[in-house]
């Protein structure tokens, strides 16, 4: 399965992008894989404060709907609302197109606790 | 209809020998019992709860839209309103389920046993175990029927947005299937790995209300169309029961909702589940 090197990750299956004290988030593939077609998305709108471990949004698949946790906390500053008309981009291209939000950090040195992709291969092998 | 056959890995094997809570309650409301649910979902979450079977039932006729179903879609609320039919959201998935005269079960398993078990994995190990106790009880056969989990197929998202709002007009992944239709819908909702399964068994189907409310008839096939004399709901309810414990090896002992749980509940019913959220 696909897990970039570059990017960081979470135990509830989320990547983190981080550039500077902004940080692009989405599902993996693995979440994607294990939800199955995702036909709806729903997520918070800009402006909005969320904490690390808060619920952000949820995906659908044809029979089960997941949520989305925040691995990191900050202020939503984009929401890929065009992701919302194309939820089925999550299952084609989750580390590209299927970006969810974008967060301005409160403290980028929160994504030091999160999993490098090594790690988060290890983690998914384990569990 | 089509049916598949389903090859769970993991979980069987995670669940085997689990002690499980078992919670069985009286009719409520339908707000009160999504509230439930939900709250056993957030401490499952936070790996504070075995495993859970809860049974229940509703004080009134009541229909559950699906997490995100719009309510405005495919159902007749003038109608369902002169019936007496109460309107409730559920947290799982799916389309709309009409709880009328049935047997309502939801499990709950813990993120420590869920993580890492995908949708279709999940509703095959519960579903066919749950389908099993029905079969052992009373000898119907349902099969569960398909799910598809590789996603290398374009999601025909249109089609799904189009879909008829009654759960039982189509057959989806883990529902209970005969060749005659749906005796069993199932949905399900994921919380960082935890597991959060309802499923409908239906006992009669008052015909008038279920067309009056959709519009049309479905696929329902009733208990009652099945065997006579019609089994007592607490028949069915130890059928389901007999099922986990030999399907997946659960112990189930009785229980019931935590002070914390209930404290949950009481706070989800009156932020997200009261009465007037919708109607």
């Amino acid at each position: 399965m696909n897990h970039p090197k570059e990017l960081r990750y979470s135990a509830t299956d989320e990547w983190v992008r981080v550039e500077g004290d902004r940080a692009t988030i989405g599902i993996t593939d693995y979440a994607q894989h294990e939800l199955g077609d995702v036909v709806y998305l729903d997520l918070p709108e800009v402006g909005r404060h969320v904490k690390a471990d808060d619920l952000f949004g949820t995906v659908e698949s044809v029979k089960a709907v997941a949520d989305l946790i925040s691995p990191l906390t900050g202020a939503v500053v984009e929401a890929n609302e065009a992701l919302t008309d194309a939820p089925e981009e999550i299952n084609r291209d989750p580390y590209g197109g299927a970006w969810m939000l974008v967060l301005k950090l409160d403290d980028p040195s929160e994504v030091e606790a999160l999993m490098t992709a090594e790690q988060y291969e290890q983690f998914r092998l384990q569990s | 209809m089509s049916s598949s056959a389903c090859s769970p890995e993991p979980l069987p094997e995670q669940l085997a020998g689990q002690s499980w809570r078992l919670i069985e309650d009286e009719a409520a409301p339908g707000a009160w019992n999504m509230a439930v649910d939900d709250a056993l979902l957030e401490a499952a979450r936070r790996n504070e709860t075995a495993p859970t079977l809860r049974l229940y039932a509703w004080s009134r006729p009541t229909l559950s839209l699906g997490r995100h179903q719009d309510p405005c879609d495919g159902i007749d609320h003038d109608y369902r309103k002169t019936a007496g039919v109460d309107l409730v959201r559920r947290p799982t998935g799916g389309r709309a389920v009409l709880h009328d005269r049935e047997v309502t079960y939801s499990i709950i398993l813990p993120a420590a046993l869920g993580r890492g078990v995908g949708v279709g994995d999940v509703y095959c190990t519960l579903s066919r175990a749950l389908l099993a106790g029905l079969e052992e009880v009373f000898g119907i056969r349902c099969s569960v029927s398909g799910v598809r989990t590789d996603s290398s197929g374009t999601p025909d998202t249109q089609n799904r947005m189009s879909m008829p709002a009654n759960c039982f007009a189509t057959a989806a992944g883990g529902d209970g299937v005969l060749p005659a239709g749906k005796l069993v819908g199932s949905a399900q909702a994921r919380r960082a790995g935890a597991v959060l399964q309802h499923g409908s068994v239906l006992l009669e189907v008052r015909e008038e209300l279920w067309s009056g409310v959709f519009g049309a008839a479905g696929l329902e096939v009733p208990l009652a169309a099945l065997i006579q004399p019609l089994p007592a709901p607490e028949s069915v309810r130890a059928a389901l029961r007999r099922g986990l414990e030999r399907g997946v090896g659960a112990r189930l002992l009785p229980d019931q909702l935590a002070g914390g749980e209930r404290a949950e509940a009481e706070r989800l019913l009156a932020d997200r589940y009261g009465v007037g959220c919708l109607d």
